[in-house]
């Protein structure tokens, strides 16, 4: 392939990558909260909800992404027979709840390792629950799970190519149509860096913010 | 009891047992306005878990504890500890002050922040107010240099006195050390018990677990021995350090003479 013909692909693959952008931030919009409520359904005294949400984390976690994917796609159009979500919206469901699953288990283990002493040094101070939670519980595990989270936005970054499973035109689909019409690998290649790219960006933000939080040690 | 005022903690028959564990076996006592209460015992004599009790730290079985003349709970007729409702728990638990051992000061927020964070947001103190008489009670404490400061970045004896300024900033009625100066270095101990004596001096109320026994002597005006989860002999610091006839206080004191 020519350089030309490189400069040529790269509309393709910049609207490929748009779709993988626009599929991390959605993941993670819903995917954060959403993981925080199962970290707290989790570590709850009532121990049916625990159960239950455990169990949950079991089989996401337990199962690929890849045919959850497809299970979301065409469980409501073929076992229900109603018309069910479009592609895009199937991948955004299927990646948030599949992501939440692993935050979950991140703000959990982040949570549990901070000393009761901090909680019952509030408490004696007369912080309500959700103030000890906010104001001191939660900066201090925030800072400790930012290398995990940083490690599950990368993954996310590339498991994006995922989406290709239930025939989104993403990265991957889109370096693969062009290695095969050109027979060469430099599309592939050119892929390759585009993620490069795109993890770079996240963890230049990710080392940002574990600077920004290094004046206290906890 | 020796010193001024009138009754404002009362605990009567508290008992308390970890599943099989009796840690606490009908503990009764008080304590005057102004009063200092030294607590003293082995290892595992329950100490630390009356201090929770009073503090809320721990839910007590059965007795009653009352505190400034408001009962935190009471027995049942079958003698089961039956709390007050959560308005008035809250209300008992601003009167208290809890110093532990290992300080737990807030990482995340510089020393004054540790100080004034409780004031805004318990007592919804308005942040000016709140930081003049922080910083106030740092100077008293000899910490206003380090007001700015991360508790990471001070001595243990500094972290200590930083976590006294922090509970007095809620001016409770009686504060409670439970061992504060055991996780320190033996050079380190003197300056948090001067802070304590000067605390003494200004009729601080102060219920005190500690294993040093000088201090005891010297500062406090009612001591409590414990063994076992009861209460062995109590008295004043000459009674039970000069001529105690209890076999147990003996022994105990003697591992401190070595
Ligand atoms: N949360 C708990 N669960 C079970 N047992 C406990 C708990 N807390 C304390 N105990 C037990 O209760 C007993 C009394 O403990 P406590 O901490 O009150 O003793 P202490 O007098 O403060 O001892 P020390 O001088 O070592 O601090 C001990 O046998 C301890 O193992
Ligand atoms: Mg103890």
């Amino acid at each position: 392939m020519s350089w030309q013909e490189v400069v040529n692909l790269l509309p393709a693959f910049l609207e490929g990558s748009w779709m993988a952008v626009k599929l991390f931030f959605i993941t993670l919009l819903f995917a954060l909260p959403l993981g925080l409520v199962l970290a707290f359904g989790r570590m709850s005294k009532h121990r049916l909800l625990s159960r239950v949400i455990a169990l949950f984390q079991y089989v996401i976690r337990g199962t690929p992404l890849m045919l959850q994917l497809v299970f979301v796609m065409y469980f409501p159009s073929i076992q229900l027979g109603i018309s069910g979500f479009n592609r895009f919206t199937a991948a955004c469901v299927a990646f948030s709840v599949n992501y939440a699953a692993y935050f979950s288990e991140i703000y959990r283990s982040g949570i549990e390792s901070i000393p009761k002493g901090q909680s019952e040094a509030a408490r004696v101070l007369g912080f309500s629950k959700a103030k000890t939670f906010s104001r001191i519980i939660w900066p201090q595990t925030f800072k400790r799970i930012l290398p995990p989270l940083g490690n599950e936005f990368m993954t996310l970054v590339k498991d994006t190519a995922l989406a290709t499973t239930i025939g989104i035109i993403e990265l991957l689909r889109v370096a693969q149509n062009h290695m095969n019409r050109s027979n060469s690998m430099i599309p592939i290649v050119v892929a390759l860096v585009f993620y490069l790219i795109m993890n770079g960006v996240v963890n230049l933000f990710m080392n940002g913010l574990e600077r920004r939080y290094a004046y206290y040690k906890v | 009891m020796a010193r001024s005022g009138d009754i404002i903690l009362r605990v009567q028959d508290v008992s308390k047992r970890f599943g099989e564990l009796d840690v606490l076996k009908g503990i009764s006592f008080e304590l005057a306005e102004g009063g200092i209460l030294a607590i003293i015992g082995p290892s595992g004599s329950g100490k630390s878990t009356l201090l929770r009790g009073i503090c809320q730290l721990e839910r007590m079985d059965s007795g009653s504890i009352e505190i400034c003349g408001e009962s935190l709970f009471s027995p049942d007729d079958t003698g089961a500890a039956v709390y007050a409702p959560p308005a008035q728990q809250k209300r008992l638990q601003l009167k208290l002050g809890m110093v532990f051992q290992t300080f737990h000061l807030f990482p995340h927020l510089s020393i004054i922040r540790n100080v004034i964070e409780a004031p805004i947001q318990v007592l919804n103190k308005p942040k000016r107010q709140a930081m003049e008489e922080g910083m106030a009670l740092l100077s008293k404490l000899g910490l206003a240099d380090k007001a700015k400061a991360y508790p990471y970045q001070l001595s243990g004896g500094q972290q200590q006195r930083v976590s006294i300024a922090r509970a007095l900033a809620l001016n409770p009625e009686i504060l409670c050390f439970d061992e504060p100066t055991s996780a320190l270095d033996p050079e380190l101990t003197g300056e948090v018990l001067k802070v304590m004596r000067d605390l003494a001096q200004d009729n601080m109320t102060m219920l005190v677990v500690t294993h040093e026994m000088r201090f005891a002597a010297e500062v406090a005006d009612h001591v409590i021995f414990m063994d076992e989860g009861v209460i062995i002999e109590e008295g004043t610091p000459e009674q039970i350090f000069g001529q105690t006839n209890q076999e147990r206080t003996k022994q105990f004191l003697q591992k401190f003479n070595e």
